[in-house]
C-alpha cells in the first residue's frame, strides 16, 4: 500500500489510529500483534503472495536469533550460524534481486545461452532483509536481547511505516522501544507534522519534478537539447532527494504516531561539501548500516596500509551500488563514490576548509553525474546524456521544452531548492518565528493547506512513482 | 523533536486536532459511502476476474486493487478536492496540469480555453485501412465519407502554451494529404470553419474539448447541404432549418471533461444548449452491448423518447458533468437507429465523441442509421460489418484524438491487418 493513497490516508490509517489507540490501548502485547497483522496487510496490498517471503524471513531470522544467543557461549558454534543467517538472507536477496542480472551477465561474458529467469522484486525487499540481517547481528554483538516471541521479530521487520522504503532501523533502537515506549500527545503531534512534511515533499515536489526528469530522460539522443539535459538532472536530483525524504519523513512520522522513533534518514545532503559529506547526510541509515556492518568489521579506516583502506571502501561502495539494484548503472554510481571518496579520503580533501564554494560545486556538480548513471536505463544512455550535457555531443543548446518545463514547474524548482537547504530553520531562528503569536496560527493554516493540497493531488490521480520502491 | 514548548496548546497539537479532524471527516465520509465501495468493488471484480486465473493469490490482488479505485473514486466530496487542486494549479500559473495518464493532461490554451494535446504520430496504418475499406466500398457501390471534426486547436491560430508544437493538426493534415491521394472524399471542418467563422474559439466548450451542440447541429446542416450537391442525395429541407428545432440554453451548467479533471476553479463553467426537433417524429433506437449481439435496450417513439435523454436537462440550477450525454446517452459501441417517417436510405456512421451532436440529426433523414464506436465496439471487424450490412453511405466522423497513441489503433482498425 502507498502512504500516498487514498486507501491509506483515509481508510487504513484512521483504523489502525483508532484500534490502537482505543481498545488496545491498555494491552502492550495486543497493540503489538495488531501492528504485526496490519503491517503484513499493508505489505500484502501490492502484491499478495510476497506476504510468504517476508513470513519465511521473519521466521528464519527469529529461529537464527535464537540459535545465536543459545550458542553464544561457543564462538565458533554461534559465528557459523551467523555465517549461515547472512548467507541464507543474502541468498534471498541475490535470487530475487540479481540472478537474472548474472544470469544474463554469464551469457555475454561467455556467450552462453542460459535462460534468464523473469523474477518479479518483491517490493522493499532489500530494507526488509537489511533489518533481518541487523537482528541476527545486534543479537550476536548482544547489542539488543534476543526475542523469544517472534511476534516481536515479525514487528521489527515486518512494522509497516518503514517497511518498503526504510528507513532501516536497527534492531537495537527498536528492542528497547517496543517493551519501553510511551506514547504521548506531543510525539503524536511530532509524528503528525512529520507525516503531513513528507507527504507534501513526495507529493508536490517530488512527483511534480518527476514528469520534467521523466521526459528529459525518455527523450532520444537528437531531440535532447544541452539545457533540457541540465533541467532534467537538476529536476531528477530535487525529484530523488524529495522522493526518498518524503517517504522517510512519512516513516518517521508514522512511527512517532505509534511511539516509535526512528533515527533520520536526510540531513539535507545537498549543502554538503565534499562527498563523503554528503553520504554522512544521504540516506544515513543505509550508510550506517554499511559502516557498521561492513566497513568496521573489515578494519574501517584504522587500517595499516593505505591498499586495505583502499580495498575496504571498494568492498563498501561497490555494495551499496549493488544494493540499490542490479544494473551495471548502480555498479558505475558505486564506483563513483568510490573513486570520489578515496580521493577525498587520501588528501584530506574532506577536511580541508579553504575554498568552501568550489567545494560545493565540486560536490554537486559530481553528485548530479552520479544521478545520470543512477536514472539511466543503461550505461549507453548514462554516456550519451553526459556527453550532451558538457556539450559533446553538437545537440543544440536550448530548446522549447526547457522553456516550457521550466516556466511550467518555476515555482517548484524554487521550492525544491529552498527546501533542500536548511534556509527555514535558519530564518526560523534568527527571527525567532517560534515565539510569534502569529506564528501560532499561519503554522496550523499552512500545514492543513499542505495536507489539503497534496491530498488533492492523490484523489485527482496524478503521476505517482516511488523510486526507492525498486530497491 | 520538532516540539520545544510543553504548553497542551501549541501549533504544533492544533495542527493535529485539524489533521485528526480532517482524516476523520474523509473516513467517516467513506463509511457513508460504503455501499458505493461496495458497489464499485463488486462491479470492478465482475470486470476483471470473468477472464483471470483462479489462483488465490491473484484474486486477493485484484480485490485489493478495486478496493484501491474504489475507496479512490468515492472519496466524500471528491470534486471540492479536485477544485482545491485546480485552484492550487492556478495560483501557481500552470497552462499544463499533468495528469496519472500522460492523455488526459490538460493544457490551458492562451485565449483560456482548455484541451488535450498529442504528440506527433504516423499515420501509414490509418491510410491501408481506409484504402481497403474505400475499395470494398467503391465495389458494391456505397459512398464514402470521411468527416474531419476540428480540435479546439485552431490550425491557424493555434493559441497553445509558447513552445508547443501542433502536433494534433500536423497528424491530421498528414492524414487527409493520404486520402487525397487515395482519391477518398472528406469534409475538413477545420477548412470549413475558417472559411465561415471568425470567431474559432465560440464553437468550443471552455470546459471541453468537443465542439458545442449548435456547432454540431451546424455541422450537420452542412453535411447534408454536402450530401446534397455531391450525391445527388435528396431530403427535406425542414429538417435543417433551424426554426423548426428547440434550442433550451441553461446558463452555467455545464461541467466539461476537461473541467472535470482540473477542477472549476481552474477551468469555470459552461452554458449548455440542448437542441431537439419540435415537429413529429418516429423512431426505433436499439442499443448494443459492445460484441453487437445482446441488445442492452430499446427505445421507441418521438426523437426527445429514443435519441434524445431528457433527464440530462435536469437540475438546471446545478452544474453538472455528461450533459452533452443528452444525445445517445454516452458514447454507445453500436446503435441502430430506425426512422420511421423516412422509407429509405442507409447510413453508418462512424464516429468518436464528436458524432454525438451530429449523428442524431442526421438520423431525421434517413431510413436507418447505424452508429458503431470503435473504440468499444468487438464484434467484428468494420470491413465485415460493412460486408454484412450493406450500406448507401458510410460516414467516418473522427476528431484528431484519433491519431493519438491510446486510441488510433483501435479507431483506424479497420481489417484484419496483422
Amino acid at each position: 500500500m502507498l502512504f500516498t493513497s487514498v486507501s491509506f490516508v483515509y481508510m487504513f490509517l484512521p483504523l489502525v489510529l483508532l484500534f490502537y489507540y482505543f481498545p488496545f490501548r491498555k494491552f502492550r502485547k495486543v497493540q503489538h500483534f495488531f501492528l504485526f497483522i496490519v503491517s503484513l496487510l499493508f505489505y500484502a496490498w501490492e502484491v499478495p503472495s510476497y506476504v510468504l517471503i517476508l513470513l519465511f524471513s521473519i521466521l528464519m531470522n527469529y529461529l537464527f536469533g535464537i540459535l545465536v544467543d543459545k550458542f553464544r557461549s561457543n564462538e565458533l558454534k554461534s559465528r557459523m550460524i551467523l555465517s549461515v543467517s547472512i548467507i541464507l538472507n543474502l541468498g534471498i536477496i541475490f535470487y530475487f534481486k540479481y540472478l537474472a542480472f548474472a544470469v544474463s551477465n554469464i551469457n555475454a561474458v561467455f556467450h552462453k545461452n542460459i535462460p534468464v529467469p523473469e523474477i518479479m522484486l518483491p517490493i522493499g525487499i532489500s530494507f526488509f532483509t537489511f533489518q533481518a540481517i541487523s537482528y541476527v547481528i545486534d543479537v550476536y554483538r548482544n547489542n539488543g536481547k534476543v526475542q523469544k516471541n517472534p511476534l516481536n521479530v515479525g514487528l521489527y521487520i515486518a512494522f509497516f511505516p518503514q517497511l518498503v522504503a526504510g528507513p532501516i532501523v536497527r534492531y537495537e533502537s527498536f528492542s528497547s522501544q517496543l517493551e519501553n515506549r510511551k506514547e504521548s500527545f506531543a510525539t503524536f503531534s511530532d509524528g503528525v507534522i512529520r507525516f503531513i512534511r513528507g507527504l507534501a515533499k513526495k507529493i508536490l515536489l517530488a512527483n511534480t519534478l518527476a514528469a520534467v526528469a521523466d521526459k528529459a530522460f525518455s527523450a532520444s539522443k537528437d531531440e535532447l537539447s544541452v539545457s533540457f539535459a541540465w533541467l532534467g538532472i537538476l529536476a531528477y536530483s530535487f525529484q530523488i532527494l524529495f522522493d526518498f525524504s518524503g517517504y522517510s519523513e512519512m516513516a518517521i512520522g508514522l512511527g512517532k504516531m505509534f511511539g516509535f522513533e526512528f533515527h533520520e534518514n536526510f540531513n539535507y545532503p545537498y549543502i554538503s561539501k565534499s562527498i563523503s559529506e554528503f553520504f554522512r547526510r544521504w540516506h544515513i541509515s543505509l550508510g550506517s548500516w554499511f559502516r557498521d556492518y561492513v566497513y568496521f568489521p573489515l578494519g574501517g579506516s584504522r587500517v595499516k596500509t593505505k591498499s586495505r583502506l583502499i580495498l575496504n571502501l571498494f568492498v563498501v561502495w561497490i555494495l551499496t551500488g549493488l544494493w540499490h539494484g542490479a544494473n551495471w548503472t548502480f555498479i558505475i554510481w558505486g564506483i563513483l563514490y568510490f573513486l570520489l571518496i578515496s580521493f577525498e579520503k587520501l588528501t584530506g580533501f574532506n577536511k580541508s576548509r579553504r575554498f568552501k564554494l568550489l567545494h560545493h560545486i565540486y560536490t554537486i556538480l559530481f553528485v548530479m553525474i552520479g544521478w545520470v548513471f543512477f536514472r539511466s536505463a543503461d550505461i549507453s544512455q548514462a554516456l550519451y546524456y553526459l556527453k550532451i550535457m558538457f556539450f559533446q555531443s553538437g545537440n543544440e543548446i536550448f530548446d522549447q521544452n526547457t522553456y516550457i518545463y521550466f516556466m511550467e514547474n518555476k515555482f517548484f524548482f524554487i521550492a525544491a531548492f529552498l527546501c533542500s537547504t536548511p534556509i527555514f530553520l535558519t530564518l526560523s531562528s534568527k527571527w525567532n518565528l517560534n515565539e510569534k503569536r502569529w506564528n501560532g496560527v499561519l503554522y496550523p493554516i499552512l500545514y492543513i493547506l499542505l495536507f489539503l493540497v497534496s491530498m488533492s493531488y492523490v484523489i485527482k490521480g496524478s503521476y505517482n512513482p516511488f523510486i526507492y520502491f525498486n530497491f | 523533536m520538532i516540539q520545544k514548548k510543553k504548553s497542551k496548546i501549541n501549533r504544533y497539537s492544533v495542527t493535529t486536532i485539524l489533521f485528526i479532524l480532517l482524516v476523520y471527516f474523509y473516513f467517516i465520509g467513506m463509511l457513508i459511502h460504503s455501499k458505493a465501495v461496495e458497489s464499485t468493488v463488486r462491479t470492478s471484480m465482475e470486470k476483471v476476474t470473468e477472464n483471470d486465473s483462479k489462483d488465490p493469490f491473484d484474486v486477493i490482488e485484484t480485490f485489493f486493487s478495486c478496493c484501491d479505485a474504489a475507496f479512490a473514486d468515492n472519496v466524500y466530496d471528491k470534486f471540492t478536492m479536485i477544485d482545491i487542486n485546480g485552484l492550487f494549479q492556478r495560483i501557481l500559473q500552470r497552462k499544463i496540469v499533468n495528469d496519472v495518464d500522460s492523455r488526459h493532461t490538460v493544457y490551458q490554451l492562451d485565449n483560456g480555453q482548455l484541451t488535450y494535446y498529442y504528440p506527433g504520430f504516423g499515420v501509414n496504418i490509418a491510410h491501408k485501412n481506409i484504402r481497403v475499406l474505400n475499395e470494398y466500398l467503391n465495389s458494391v457501390g456505397t459512398q464514402l465519407l470521411y468527416v474531419q471534426a476540428p480540435l479546439k486547436i485552431n490550425k491557424y491560430d493555434n493559441q497553445l502554451p509558447y513552445g508547443l508544437t501542433d502536433y494534433p493538426n500536423q497528424n491530421t493534415d498528414n492524414f487527409l494529404k493520404g486520402l487525397d491521394k487515395l482519391e477518398i472524399d472528406y469534409v475538413d471542418f477545420r477548412e470549413v470553419i475558417q472559411g465561415t467563422c471568425s470567431d474559432y474559439e465560440a464553437l468550443f466548450y471552455d470546459t471541453d474539448h468537443h465542439w458545442k451542440t449548435e456547432t454540431g447541429f451546424w455541422a450537420y446542416t452542412y453535411l447534408m447541404d454536402y450530401m446534397k450537391h455531391n450525391y445527388g442525395f435528396s431530403y427535406d429541407e425542414r429538417n435543417v432549418n433551424s426554426d423548426n428545432f428547440t434550442s433550451v440554453t441553461i446558463k452555467d451548467s455545464f461541467i466539461g471533461s476537461l473541467a472535470n479533471r482540473v477542477g472549476t476553479w481552474y477551468a469555470g463553467v459552461d452554458d449548455f444548449t440542448f437542441i431537439y426537433p419540435n415537429f413529429d417524429t418516429s423512431f426505433t433506437y436499439d442499443k448494443y452491448y459492445p460484441y453487437g449481439i445482446v441488445k442492452d435496450y430499446t427505445r421507441v417513439g418521438s426523437f426527445t423518447d429514443t435519441l434524445f435523454f431528457k433527464e440530462r436537462m435536469e437540475n438546471g440550477d446545478k452544474a453538472l458533468a455528461y450533459r452533452d450525454n443528452c444525445y445517445f446517452n454516452g458514447n454507445p459501441a453500436l446503435v441502430n437507429i430506425t426512422n420511421n417517417n423516412i422509407p429509405d436510405g442507409k447510413l453508418l456512421v462512424v464516429q468518436d465523441s464528436f458524432g454525438k451532436s451530429i449523428t442524431p440529426f442526421l438520423a431525421l433523414n434517413f431510413h436507418q442509421i447505424d452508429v458503431l464506436d470503435l473504440r468499444d465496439y468487438k464484434g467484428m471487424t468494420l470491413l465485415d460489418y460493412v460486408k454484412e450490412n450493406h450500406y448507401d453511405y458510410v460516414m467516418i466522423i473522427y476528431s484528431p484524438s484519433c491519431f493519438s497513441k491510446g486510441l488510433y489503433y483501435q479507431q483506424f482498425k479497420f481489417y484484419d491487418y496483422e
